[in-house]
């Protein structure tokens, strides 16, 4: 723990105060909706639109001013990476809401709160020099199609777990609008899933001479991948009528997505040829 | 089975669809198989490190012949399912996706050791499926070594000369562990006694010629008077590619464009109730 007294860390905290605000007002435009107070309400909405959109703003500022920093495209140590999955919360929950109606503003400002915590207080920030393996074009799209499916996959598992508590509440109407959700934005995900692992074979074939090399990254990333093959085998056979199946293995997509971005590459115990993104 | 005769509101759908008995079946034969490779993967991925090897233990494990059995089993239960299963595999996306499965499956089978054996044996042919290469400066070889013996493994049908070996550093903030910019090998083919190809192998930018891959790998720590190069065999990497890319644009096709095409005919999002 430890907090960053650097130009970058400014930027993140200076994010991070604007998505608190912004998470409040969305909460509190609920409650003032719960209790009848339109009115009221919709202001406070705009104002939690508002702070998300400053807080992105500061947050992609900071990302440019890493870019010039370290020279070369932020997306290389864990800080970086998760500055870039917080700082993109915020533009796919809102296309996730005005096009698939598929995920609400105070969860995407929540989650990208939650993103943002390693970052500020855990990961080292220190700038790297780009390694000749990491000098090809594939970086920006294996990386960013990795980020966005996570992300997106990320909102699905917490569709999916909103499911699950809502029928445990007996709240089916909830439970059916929740599957559904999760479905869309699964959909989303998957295809950006799928090219982040087929541009990492072909950079793998150019970088290290084999398109798959048995490396604990390569292979966590197959199995979280294969989570996901079966949540839409599951859910194309039968649809929403297996909305408990559905919604477990969307959540277990997240633990997937978790061993693989944070456990393979943190812990000592796995020897990686990921090993330069710790 | 659908039953033809059959009116009503659901009749459409039951012609479309596959009785929920055989989709059943389908749908546990899918998992089980998907479940087993995940488990797989996993279970590989420990391997490298409790036996401090790296990656060699858990390459060694998925080309074992236990595992050549599951993927062969792999790729028939893939086969079978696009010919025997319901029709909706069969229409073109998922028909893609499931095609680009087996063509990697089948690829990587003629890519690995085993396959390049089969071969060998089949077209007596000499293919090696990987090994690494030594030219000093100045030198010409043909000499491809597996690592386990000083003497060669095997020879290539023509040869690489090596003209010059250099480092690129970063001039500026140089930093401990990532000073290196690019290591080059500036290397001439060489067959029947003449220059057939030139090259500057970089790390990220191999070489391509007679059927091989070659790769700048390590080099003389001391004198940086030899660059050291690894050999990979392209045998089934364009089926593999062909079945990477018809993945992507299958399940592009299925998840991305097929709802924009739905959403644009809505003309908005669509409603709590439909998928």
């Amino acid at each position: 723990m430890g907090l960053k007294w650097t130009i970058t860390g400014a930027f993140l905290y200076a994010a991070m105060a604007a998505w608190v605000l912004s998470l409040a007002g969305h909460a509190a435009a609920w409650a003032c909706r719960r209790r009848g107070a339109l009115g009221l309400g919709k202001i406070l909405g705009r104002l939690g639109w508002a702070f998300g959109g400053l807080g992105f703003a500061i947050l992609a500022a900071g990302f440019i001013y890493r870019w010039i920093d370290v020279r070369h495209l932020p997306l290389q140590s864990m800080f970086e990476v998760f500055l870039a999955l917080g700082m993109l919360t915020f533009p796919l929950g809102l296309f996730c809401q005005k096009f698939l109606r598929a995920q609400g503003p105070a969860a995407s400002a929540a989650m990208g709160l939650i993103v943002l915590v390693p970052p500020a207080f855990v990961f080292q920030a220190t700038p790297q020099m780009l390694p000749p393996a990491l000098r090809s074009w594939l970086f920006l799209p294996h990386v960013g199609a990795y980020l966005l499916a996570y992300v997106i996959l990320v909102m699905a598992g917490v569709q999916a777990m909103g499911c699950l508590l809502a029928d445990a509440m007996g709240q089916p109407e909830a439970a059916i609008r929740r599957e559904l959700a999760t479905y869309r934005l699964v959909r989303l995900g998957f295809p950006l899933l799928l090219l982040g692992l087929v541009l990492g074979a072909v950079w793998g074939k150019l970088a290290w001479g084999d398109y798959w090399n048995w490396d604990p990254k390569e292979l966590w990333s197959l199995a979280t991948f294969l989570i996901y093959v079966a949540y839409l085998h599951v859910r194309g056979l039968f649809g929403g009528r297996a909305r408990l199946a559905n919604s477990a293995l969307a959540a277990l997509g997240v633990a997937g997505i978790a061993a693989t971005v944070l456990w393979v590459n943190l812990s000592r115990f796995f020897l990686s040829l990921h090993a330069y993104a710790r | 089975m659908p039953t033809p005769n059959q009116t009503g509101p659901n009749a459409a759908a039951n012609h479309r669809q596959a009785p929920d008995h055989r989709r059943a079946v389908w749908l546990w034969l899918s998992l089980a198989a998907t479940a087993a490779l995940a488990g797989l993967a996993i279970y590989g991925s420990f391997l490298g490190t409790f036996r401090m090897e790296g990656t060699a233990s858990a390459r060694q494990f998925f080309n074992g012949p236990v595992l050549a059995a599951f993927w062969i089993a792999l790729t028939a239960l893939l086969i079978a399912g696009i010919l025997f299963s319901s029709n909706t595999l069969r229409r073109g996306p998922s028909l893609a996706m499931h095609t680009g499965a087996v063509l990697v499956l089948l690829g990587s089978m003629a890519n690995s050791q085993a396959g390049h054996r089969l071969a060998n044996r089949l077209f007596s042919s000499q293919k090696i499926q990987s090994g690494l290469m030594q030219i000093d400066q100045g030198q010409t070889s043909n000499d491809v070594y597996d690592g386990s013996s000083p003497a060669p493994a095997a020879r290539l049908p023509f040869a690489l000369r090596l003209n010059t070996f250099s480092i690129e550093y970063y001039d500026n903030r140089p930093t401990a562990a990532a000073a290196v910019k690019s290591y080059t090998s500036d290397v001439d083919v060489q067959a029947d006694g003449r220059t057939v190809a030139h090259a500057a192998i970089e790390v990220n930018r191999p070489l391509h010629y007679g059927g091989y891959h070659f790769y700048q790998c390590d080099y003389d720590h001391q004198l940086g008077r030899y660059t050291i190069l690894a050999v990979t065999s392209d045998s089934g990497l364009r089926w593999v590619y062909a079945g990477m890319a018809l993945a992507c644009a299958g399940a592009f096709w299925l998840f991305w464009i097929q709802p924009a095409v739905a959403y644009f005919r809505r003309g908005g999002p669509p409603s709590q109730e439909e998928n």
